[in-house]
């Protein structure tokens, strides 16, 4: 697991799992379909890309396929930071 | 959509005068503590038996004579509400007609919920584009939520009802400020999260049904999970509000970092950051949180009151912008940007 990975698997964990879920995040843990992102909750992990991973990510690339885990969200970061 | 000379000329407020503190409505079992502790909200004005056109009216005469226009000398008149008004069937802005600007302005209600004055904007922005010679419309909004079958304290999540009215003179000749632009978008994925599991038909109202956004927000929830659709609309609405409001500053020509304030929805502090300011990368000593906190969600009139509220307290001048968001039911998302280009002569 690279340090992004753990980072947002961290986060995701201590920041968008409600108290009182019985969710172990892990990479490949299914956001959307989990109802782990809502309205808050997005833009919770958006502010965490932007202020913490220094990746701002742009509306036209908020695709729910580059939501869907912890994977799809770190390969969105690499592809916006090869930009 | 960007809006060459279309300008704001007068603004008008209505707040009434009893504010219900938090503090008090937890003291009383209206308001659970940790909600309040959660959200940091501090209270609502209260307009008791007020009605919301007689305060509706109190802020169009305000902005209409601070425009310094003669009420009938409109074209438009827009009225958004977002709760009953009076008898129902009949239309609150006859109101205004009857009492303020006579018969011959052209006139409708809005009922978009809390987006409400920003499809005013639109509607009036066009309506004074469409034909030559037009030259100003009016713009209100109002609600007062104190009635039997709604909750000002456990209205949806995250926000408090306050009652109050607010008003524009939208004009194509100049004003105090400029219209730069409006933007609206709809996530129709989302159009369940203010319906829940309720019946379309008989209306709630009519057969005294409870109003309450918080319980038809989990209702919706607890549906898109079962269907596994999961929350994929949610989402969408955050992204559509990061859509309009860069399409609207482009528009505007203004960057995010160059805007001098931000008025969003009277929500709880961690929504107005999380939400609006951090998503524009802006502090929220930038924003209107500090005073709508203490009036509570008023509606459709949030932006427009803290847009009164900055000017009267000389938080805004020439030069400044301002960038307003909201969304509604619907669920709509909407942006508009102002740009300050004097002072207003009744500062």
């Amino acid at each position: 697991m690279t340090e992004l990975t753990r980072r947002l698997v961290d986060f995701i964990q201590e920041n968008l799992v409600q108290d009182g879920d019985d969710i172990t995040v892990d990479e490949t843990t299914p956001l959307l379909t989990s109802g782990l992102l809502d309205s808050l909750r997005t833009a919770r992990l958006l502010n965490f890309l932007r202020k913490d991973v220094g990746v701002p990510v742009p509306a036209a690339k908020l695709e729910s396929e580059n939501f869907q885990d912890v994977t799809t969200i770190v390969a969105l970061v690499r592809e916006l930071e090869s930009v | 959509m960007r809006y060459a000379d279309t300008y704001i000329s007068g603004v008008g407020a209505f707040l009434p005068r009893t504010v219900i503190s938090v503090e008090k409505a937890v003291a009383k079992g209206w308001y659970p503590a940790e909600e309040a502790e959660l959200h940091n909200l501090a209270g609502a004005v209260v307009a008791g038996d007020l009605p919301a056109p007689e305060m509706a009216l109190h802020a169009a005469q305000s902005a209409l004579k601070r425009s310094g226009r003669a009420p009938a000398d409109l074209d438009l008149l827009l009225y958004a509400s977002t709760w009953h008004q009076g008898p129902d069937g009949w239309p609150p802005h006859s109101h205004l007609q009857r009492q303020l600007v006579g018969g011959d302005v052209l006139a409708t209600e809005i009922r978009q919920g809390c987006n409400g004055m920003f499809i005013a904007l639109e509607l009036a922005a066009g309506h004074l584009d469409a034909a030559p010679g037009r030259r100003a419309a009016l713009l209100v909004a109002a609600d007062n939520y104190g009635t039997p079958l709604m909750d000002r304290w456990r209205m949806g999540p995250g926000y408090i009802g306050g009652d109050a009215a607010s008003a524009l003179v939208l004009t194509k000749e100049t004003g105090f400020a400029r219209l730069m632009s409006v933007c609206t978008t709809t996530v129709t994925e989302a159009e369940e999260l203010h319906r829940g599991s309720e019946p379309l038909f008989p209306p709630g109202v009519t057969v005294g049904r409870r109003m309450s956004f918080a319980a038809r927000n989990d209702q919706f929830r607890q549906q898109v999970m079962a269907k596994g659709e999961a929350t994929a609309a949610l989402f969408k609405i955050q992204r559509a509000l990061m859509e309009v409001a860069e399409r609207a500053l482009a528009e505007s020509g203004i960057e995010a970092g160059a805007l001098t304030r931000v008025a969003f929805m009277n929500y709880s502090e961690e929504i107005v950051e999380q939400r609006c300011m951090a998503m524009l990368d802006l502090p929220m000593s930038r924003s209107t949180w500090d005073y709508g906190r203490t009036i509570g969600h008023c509606g459709a009139s949030d932006q427009v009151l803290s847009l009164d509220h900055l000017l009267m307290t000389g938080q805004l001048g020439p030069g400044d912008s301002m960038l307003m968001l909201g969304t509604g039911p619907g669920v709509t998302v909407s942006s508009a940007v102002i740009k300050i280009i004097d002072n207003p002569p009744w500062v």
